[in-house]
């Protein structure tokens, strides 16, 4: 504290800088270590790696296509007319987030699957069995849609606001019909945004390990966690790493040189209010309402209705002390570690505000790519150091390393949330303080924390909630040890051993908490626009 | 008429924005709409074009009754405010925008005329603001629509592209011989560019005449005072009101005032002076010192008379 509160001089920020760039390259050690193991191995290219390839691209783009039909859709209505309850629409579409993927294959292969209440209902009403095999691919990627939807629907929803309706009274006027409007007009100008969404999406399917795993899929994670753990064949899953590695990297670049093409574009978007169209055909209204509530019913209504049945019906057979346990392990984990990642955030952002370092800029640059890495990579590569450091080994299992790959693994959304905020405020109000010879220290007690109080709220709680959802990155660091147990990876567990029953209480509990925060974050994000 | 619009009714939130309003116009006819704020001059537009809906009258085309046909089926060509262009198109395609078939001499005759011959590949963030607005022009005209619509299109630019695109405006709509409604707050554009000036306030047609007129013999004094400055000045008794430029200054005359303050305008001096308790103003090439006594004459053919 004397050391930030002597904080006008060049030279004291710029050891401050020093320090927040060796804190990032700190948290950037598993990615670096990845890559220079991969080549340090030699490791034999298999037929099989191929598999795991297409089963991921297959997974990527199904998902991606459904994702695009319930989160589009949904947003495009629900922007351009009057639709009755709006508010609550919104919301509903938004909530599937709080149910992890895994959790959705897991309560959809149990319905639909042999012996589900679907089969059960058909061969008591209609003396039929389920034909279909759901533990597929094809099935999988309808599921993970179901979750992952709501990423497509926030960014198109936010996009087609702001478009108001400038563009659409301009293409009316110049003679343009409904379809070629959203094609010509409202898709091309939130592609930017849609893509935005989508990629978060792919990031979401690479890291997915839990359903991929459950249902046979070949993703990379899943064959990371079967070379490692399964085959004991070090090389082969640090080259899936590597790959996969890649992979995401190639992703985040075009993503970025997509970004920066639409930019220009985006920037000259003139924003206008919408101004809402009636619904006055009965069958167009009832179309519309079907066409929101399908995502809502399918993602949110029942995987809950199903959760809490599996609930009420085994809610003599649960341990409520490991229940208690879990919860207690999972929300005390995820509250330090959010707080964690909130503080480092913080701290590098301001520096890199006052100190305006370079170097700080391309490390959070690097930082932000953070989320994109599947929870996979960072879990082995943290387990190799270890295991190849063994001064540094005794912190295997620990929640200290846990938190560390927390903080890798979800910065970037910390960094996203409270940079966009740190970024709208001048840089005239920090010349001013400085005018008012206030030092850096009350300079950001008193005027960037109580600007940016909104923005470190609404990152504290999606980090949480990510966190509280978080699966591989838990599972592989916490195996060596199996003594540190989360809700997450009981629920797992349990719908691994096909306990789906029991796995419902641990799901639910995490759903609902989830749920909770998403709600938090909503009116967060209400005031903070109403603040603005 | 080639225009009809018919006793049309807009209500906002209860709120009458147009109440019975009606107007005619003849083929190739430029009209002005010359209003002050929330007088309802772009919500004339936005129910002629069918972006709003009328709730009562009737608005045709060449005989043809259009206000109850979508806004893309209308033939008419709006160009905004501030007009967008799409940003995610470059000028040429904007300009195609929706177009199976387009007159390529027109097109070229178009884009030599507005001078944006060299900027068709760049895109709305490449060009200014000059540029845009004439890009949407030729958008707009290149549909050979029934009728234009231009909402105060001169809004956000400066003097000099704001007086060449005046300029082009004009000479292509004469030339193609398009029927235009044009929506302005600065009368001086009006008078410049339109057949006829219609004056709108709180959404009803308070007069509709040609330029002169309008100018020459308003039909009110707060008419009069929407082009340009009026004296008021009491002679014999009467009230006399008369506009600044026939107030002159003569060697002998029964008006015999004080000049209070002389301001350097540019091309003359404006003049106040007071003419027994009444403050007049008058246009002069020479600057004139302070209380100085000069002797006055109204130009009587000029009076202006409600």
């Amino acid at each position: 504290m004397k050391f930030l509160k002597n904080l006008n001089g060049i030279s004291n920020l710029r050891i401050l800088s020093i320090l927040a760039s060796i804190l990032g390259i700190i948290i950037l050690i598993p990615i670096i270590f990845i890559i220079y193991e991969n080549f340090a191995s030699n490791t034999e290219v298999k037929q099989s790696f191929l598999d795991y390839f297409y089963d991921t691209f297959h997974l990527i783009l199904l998902t991606s296509f459904f994702c695009i039909v319930f989160g589009i859709i949904p947003a495009w209505i629900i922007t351009f007319f009057k639709i009755k309850y709006k508010f609550f629409f919104d919301l509903l579409l938004v909530l599937p987030l709080a149910i992890p993927g895994y959790i959705m294959a897991f309560i959809y292969s149990d319905l639909l699957g042999y012996g589900g209440i679907i089969d059960f209902f058909l061969e008591k009403n209609f003396n039929q069995v389920i034909s279909f095999d759901v533990l597929s691919i094809n099935w999988l990627s309808l599921f993970l849609s179901f979750s992952l939807f709501p990423y497509v629907y926030s960014t198109a929803r936010v996009s087609f606001s702001l478009i108001g309706n400038t563009y659409i009274n301009l293409s009316e006027s110049l003679g343009v019909n409904t379809m070629n409007k959203i094609f010509k007009v409202i898709i091309p100008l939130s592609l930017s945004a849609i893509v935005s969404g989508l990629f978060l999406v792919i990031m979401e399917i690479l890291n997915e390990y839990g359903a991929a795993e459950y249902f046979g899929i070949k993703t990379f994670s899943v064959g990371i966690f079967k070379y490692w753990w399964a085959l004991n064949d070090k090389n082969s899953s640090i080259f899936l790493s590597f790959i996969l590695l890649f992979i995401v990297l190639v992703l985040i670049f075009l993503n970025n040189f997509f970004k920066k093409n639409e930019n220009k574009i985006q920037y000259h978007i003139r924003s206008s209010s919408v101004i809402l169209k009636k619904l006055k055909n009965p069958l167009s209204k009832f179309f519309s309402y079907v066409l929101i509530g399908v995502p809502i019913i399918f993602g949110l209504f029942i995987p809950l209705m199903s959760m809490t049945n599996n609930v009420i019906k085994n809610f003599s057979k649960f341990d409520f002390t490991e229940l208690s346990n879990l919860i207690q392990n999972s929300l005390s984990i995820s509250i330090t570690a959010s707080f964690i990642i909130v503080a480092i955030t913080l701290f590098i952002l301001i520096i890199k505000r006052y100190s305006n370092s370079n170097l700080l800029k391309f490390i959070i640059r690097i930082l932000s790519a953070g989320y994109a890495i599947p929870g996979a990579i960072i879990g082995l590569s943290i387990m190799l150091i270890l295991q190849q450091n063994s001064f540094i080994s005794v912190l295997m299992g620990t929640t200290f390393l846990l938190i560390y790959a927390y903080v890798f693994r979800f910065i970037a959304i910390a960094i996203f949330t409270i940079d966009n905020n740190l970024k709208k405020q001048p840089y005239e109000f920090d010349r001013l303080a400085d005018s008012l010879k206030l030092n850096n220290l009350k300079k950001f007690i008193k005027i960037n924390l109580p600007l940016s109080l909104n923005s470190i709220i609404v990152a504290f709680l999606i980090v949480f909630i990510d966190i509280m959802k978080e699966l591989p990155l838990t599972l592989i660091l916490r195996k060596s040890t199996g003594k540190f147990n989360t809700l997450a990876i009981e629920a797992y567990n349990k719908a691994k051993n096909e306990e789906l029953a029991n796995s419902s209480l641990y799901s639910l509990t995490i759903v609902l908490i989830c749920i909770i925060m998403i709600i938090v974050v909503n009116i967060f994000l209400k005031r903070k626009k109403h603040v603005h | 008429m080639f225009i009809k619009i018919d006793k049309i009714t807009k209500k906002f939130d209860e709120i009458f924005c147009l109440k019975n309003f009606s107007m005619s116009i003849k083929k190739g006819e430029i009209i002005s709409i010359i209003g002050p704020s929330g007088s309802g001059k772009s919500t004339i537009l936005k129910c002629i074009s069918g972006i709003c809906k009328i709730d009562k009258g009737e608005i045709s085309i060449n005989n043809k009754r259009v206000d109850n046909l979508p806004v893309n089926e209308r033939n008419i060509s709006y160009v905004f405010q501030e007009s967008p262009l799409f940003p995610h198109l470059n000028v040429k395609k904007n300009i195609l925008f929706n177009l199976k078939k387009y007159d390529k001499e027109k097109l070229f005759f178009l884009l030599k005329k507005t001078k944006i011959e060299n900027i068709q590949n760049k895109y709305p963030y490449q060009i200014s603001g000059g540029e845009n607005q004439r890009v949407a022009l030729v958008r707009s005209l290149i549909r050979n629509p029934d009728l234009f619509l231009l909402d105060e299109p001169f809004n956000n630019l400066d003097n000099s592209n704001k007086n060449q695109l005046k300029k082009i405006i004009i000479d292509i709509i004469k030339e193609t011989n398009t029927t235009t409604i044009f929506v302005n707050h600065e009368t001086q554009d009006s008078l410049e560019i339109s057949d006829k000036i219609l004056i709108l306030v709180n959404g009803e047609k308070k007069t509709i005449d040609t330029p002169f007129n309008i100018y020459n013999k308003p039909k009110s004094l707060k008419i009069a005072k929407m082009f340009g400055e009026v004296n008021e000045l009491l002679i014999d008794n009467k009230k006399v009101y008369f506009r600044i430029q026939n107030l002159i200054i003569t060697r002998k005359s029964s008006i015999k005032g004080k000049v209070m303050e002389s301001k350097f305008m540019g091309h003359f001096y404006k003049i106040t002076v007071k003419v027994d308790t009444q403050l007049v103003n008058l246009f002069s090439i020479k600057d004139i010192k302070k209380n100085e006594i000069i002797y006055l004459k109204v130009i009587k053919e000029n009076q202006l008379h409600f």
